[in-house]
Parts: C-alpha cells; structure tokens; sequence
C-alpha cells in the first residue's frame, strides 16, 4: 500500500514535469530584437545630422524647399524605402484661414492680417483668407475661424474631424455667461466664467514657460511687432471688449490675462487668478494634435495708432501659433505604409532662425 | 482485469515517452539555431559599435598617425565630421598592420565612399563567413573643403 502511494506520487511529479515543459515550449516568447528597424533608424538619424552639420536642413526649410529635401534624402535613404518630411514647431509657410462668417467679416479679417504676405526670421510666410460653412469645412484648412458665438454641438463631427487632422478652432468674439457654459466651449475648449472682478491692464500671462501657448504667441508678437521709442505700453493691451464685472478665468492656458489678484489671508499673500482675454489650448484631438483658440473680440477705431497696431500684431501672433506649427516638405503628397517608423531630429536655433525639429517617418516599400 | 490494466500501463507509457522525445527533439533542434542568432547578434552589435566609435571618436591621441596611434576614431571633433588625414592613416594601419587592426577593431570591412559610389577608402581586415553591414553618413573634411560621404562597416 505504501509503495502504491509513492508511485503516484512519482507519476503527479513526471506529470507536472511533462506539463511544465510543453508549456515552456509551446509559450516561449516571440520577442527578437528588430535590428533592421534599428539599422533604417541610425541611417535616418545620421543623414539629417550630416544634412544638419552642413546648415542644409536649415536651408531647406528657410526657402521651403521641399524638392531639394526629397532629393538630398532620397540619394541617402535605401531605395526600398519609403519616406515623409514634416517640419515642427514654426508656423507654417502657407496659413490658410476659413472663416464661417460674412464676407464683411472675412474681409476685415484680411485687413487685420495684412500684409497676408512677409518675412517672418528669414522666413516667407503667406495667410489666405476664405469662408466656409460648417459642414463640409473647406478642404486645406488650418485655422477654422467662427466670428461669433456658435452652437458646435450640432456640427461637432466635421469640427472634431478637423481638430483630429491637426486644424485650429479660431473663436473670435466676446463671450457671455451663458455661452461660456455651452458643453463644448465649457468642457472640450476649457473656458470658465470668473469669479474674479477685472483689472486691468492686460498682458501675457506667461513669456518664461516654452510649453505653454502664451510664451510661443509672445515670441510671434514680439518677432512680428516694431518697437516704438519710449513706447512705455509695448506689451499691453488696452482694446479688448470690457464687459462690466467678470469675463473669462485665467489659468495654465491663458495668452492674455489681467493681473492676477493678491488676497490677503492669514498666512500672507495669496495669488488669485484674475481673467482672460487670450486662450490657447493644444492636443484636442483624439491624435493629439489639434488646437483652440479664443480671442476676445477688441476695438479698432484707428488703424494707425500704436494700440490698434499691437493688437493687430497680437492677433497675428496668435494666427501664426495656430497655423498648428506642424507642415509637410515633401515634394509630392505621399501614403504612408501601416508599418513605420519616426526619426525625430531637434535643429538648434540661431539669431536669424528659430529652433524647429524634423520628423522623418520612413517605411519599406516591400515587405 | 489483468490484462486490461497492462494494456493501460504499455499506452501510457507510449504516450509519456512520446511527449518526452517530441519535447527533447525539439529543444535540441532549436540549439544550432539559437547558437547562429547569437553569433549574427554578436557581429551586429559589433558592426555597430565599431562605426560609432569610427564615426565619433577622434581617437587617442586627438591627432593621431599611424605610428602614434592608441586609438582609432576618424572624427575631428565635431559631430558628423570626419577627417580626411586620419583616412589616409588609417589607409597605412589596413596595409601595414593588419593584425593590430583586427586586435583594435575585430574581423571588419570599412568602405567609405561618395554618395555616388565613389570610392574614398577601403580596409578589408579578412573575408568573413558570415557578415552583417551598417551604412553610416558623414562629412568628410580635407579642412579646405567638405563632401557628403557614406562609411559602410562590414562585420564578421
């Protein structure tokens, strides 16, 4: 009887054995190391260096040269391969705006802009100007900008497509209590109705933080605005619509905000924000890309004067950071393959240009 | 009922070593493979490791030749470019020390050529069975002037 006991046991320990092994063999892991990925990686990576080395890339994005970019690429990339520039982190070279508002209103919005046409840091810049409707928004559009108060939810799918495709939404008006509560503007767009009484005067909320919308919107303005001598108000802005108490609340994402109120509490000062008058909101889209901006609607009864000017200007600066900074320099539009990768290379600045990275996205033709 | 249980003990037996041999098989058969993976591996990384240290090391001593030098790197210092002098030593190390290359560098080719296939420099070390190639980009200077070429590390 005993020795009937152990040979079970025996028989359970070459069962488990037997089962452990075949589960081992049957679930080992896939995983192999994808050094040709790796390879096509270091050869991307090293030709935008040399490229970079030689002050081409530079060269090629100052004159937007997407031909000579394709052609320098594609005598260092493998012939099989597949490949698409994008340029990121400067405004676009061709900024297209559709308005869905009047043609008055489209109209006043090329006067502000002009001249449509400029030198922007060495850099040829060119802003069209159309209207559109709703739905369909016109094809080629960055900047969706809305005049008035609009209610999006009944259009919200071409919209939500656009801001996925990487597209600005431009709202360009003064806001009411009960239009800021609208879900859209309220939740997805992030503006609150303050609590904080106004006072002015205004000015960016933010020059120091890179990541944040005021600090880029300023580097526009300030690159993009002539500064008058003895101009002691060079960076306020006094013409916005003044609506009686309270307006917008001022957060992270304010451009343009009041000062922020010092409240005395029982441990000293404590800083409340005040309110806004400039807003900029990134990565809307479920792609991460996408982009809302509310400008607060403002005065320009003299075009001539140096206010009227630098709001003009402002607004540029905001046109430009919502041109989406993202645009493409290939030569011929191109499909890319499901299987890709992205080579991601960081040009360093100088005083005649701004930093701006390249995102080479290469594929095999064959598989 | 004696017979009955010796048939069950003769077919479980079968089974167990059935699935003991499948199983063993099997292992034994992945080990070449496994072996010929690790060695590719091996020369992969080695292919790498060589071109970058080719690529962005000046070496030691910064300014070598090919009676001083310690270290090989053919870069001048600045990142992505590389110099034609140390080529040109480098040429002399291939044909008179082969050996010293092969202890520095491993079983290795080096081509660098133009863009256009142009030939710039070439140091075979030895014929390798079994090779793996990395394609590196740089600028080659003379100090007078600068050409893109492409430097092609062959190990084995």
């Amino acid at each position: 009887m005993r020795s009937k006991g152990l040979i079970r046991i025996l028989e359970a320990i070459i069962a488990s054995v037997i089962i452990l092994t075949a589960m081992t063999f049957f679930f080992t892991s896939q995983f192999r190391p994808q050094v040709e990925e790796s390879v096509l990686f270091i050869q991307g990576y090293d030709a935008l260096g040399v490229l970079n080395q030689q002050g081409l890339l530079e060269q090629y994005v100052k004159n937007n040269d997407a031909a000579g970019m394709t052609d320098q690429l594609a005598t260092m990339l493998p012939a099989t391969t597949g490949f698409s520039v994008e340029v990121v982190g400067i405004a676009n070279p061709d900024i297209y705006i559709a308005c869905n508002c009047t043609d008055a209103e489209t109209n006043e919005l090329r006067t502000m802009l002009e001249p449509s046409v400029f030198t922007y840091r060495g850099r040829a810049i060119e802003i069209f100007v159309d209207s559109t409707p709703l739905n369909p928004i016109r094809s080629g559009t960055n900047v969706l900008v809305l005049r008035d108060y609009a209610n999006l939810s009944a259009e919200w799918s071409p919209v939500s497509a656009f801001l996925d495709g990487g597209g600005t939404v431009f709202l360009f008006t003064d806001l009411s209590e009960p239009e800021v509560a609208d879900p859209i503007l309220n939740r997805t767009f992030g503006l609150q109705w303050s609590d904080q009484p106004l006072q002015h005067p205004e000015r960016f909320a933010n020059i120091t933080n890179p990541a944040s919308a005021s600090t880029q919107i300023y580097r526009y303005f300030d690159n993009l605005t002539p500064v008058y001598y003895n101009d002691v108000t060079r960076g306020e802005f006094s013409d916005f619509f003044t609506p009686p108490v309270f307006y917008i609340a001022a957060d992270g994402e304010s451009v343009i905000s009041d000062q922020y109120r010092s409240v005395a509490t029982m441990n000293g000062q404590e800083l409340k924000p005040g309110n806004s008058f400039v807003k900029g909101k990134t990565n809307l889209g479920v792609t991460g890309r996408g982009r809302f901006v509310w400008f607060s609607s403002y005065q320009r009864l003299d075009p001539d004067k140096n206010q009227t000017k630098q709001m003009d200007g402002l607004f540029k600066a905001a046109v430009l950071w919502a041109s989406g900074e993202r645009f493409s320099l290939d030569a011929a539009p191109k499909t890319r393959a499901d299987q890709r990768l992205q080579v991601r290379y960081l040009v360093a600045g100088s005083d005649t240009f701004e930093p701006f990275e390249i995102v080479l996205t290469i594929w095999r033709i064959f598989f | 009922m004696k017979g009955i249980t010796n048939f069950e003990f003769v077919l479980s037996l079968f089974v167990f070593l059935s699935t003991i041999s499948f199983v063993s098989l099997t292992i034994v058969n992945r080990i070449p493979n496994l072996h010929e993976d690790s060695i590719g591996d091996e020369i992969k990384v080695q292919s790498f490791v060589v071109s970058e240290l080719l690529l962005f090391d000046q070496g030691d001593p910064a300014q070598w030749s090919n009676e001083t030098v310690r270290r090989l790197g053919f870069s001048n210092g600045t990142r992505y470019v590389i110099d034609q002098k140390k080529l040109d030593n480098f040429s002399i190390v291939c044909e008179r020390d082969r050996q010293a290359l092969i202890d520095a560098l491993g079983y290795v080719i080096v081509n660098i050529t133009t863009l256009d296939d142009g030939p710039v420099m070439y140091c075979k070390t030895v014929a390798p069975l079994i090779e793996f190639k990395i394609r590196r980009f740089a600028v080659l200077t003379d100090g007078s002037s600068e050409r893109v070429v492409k430097m092609e590390v062959t190990a084995g």
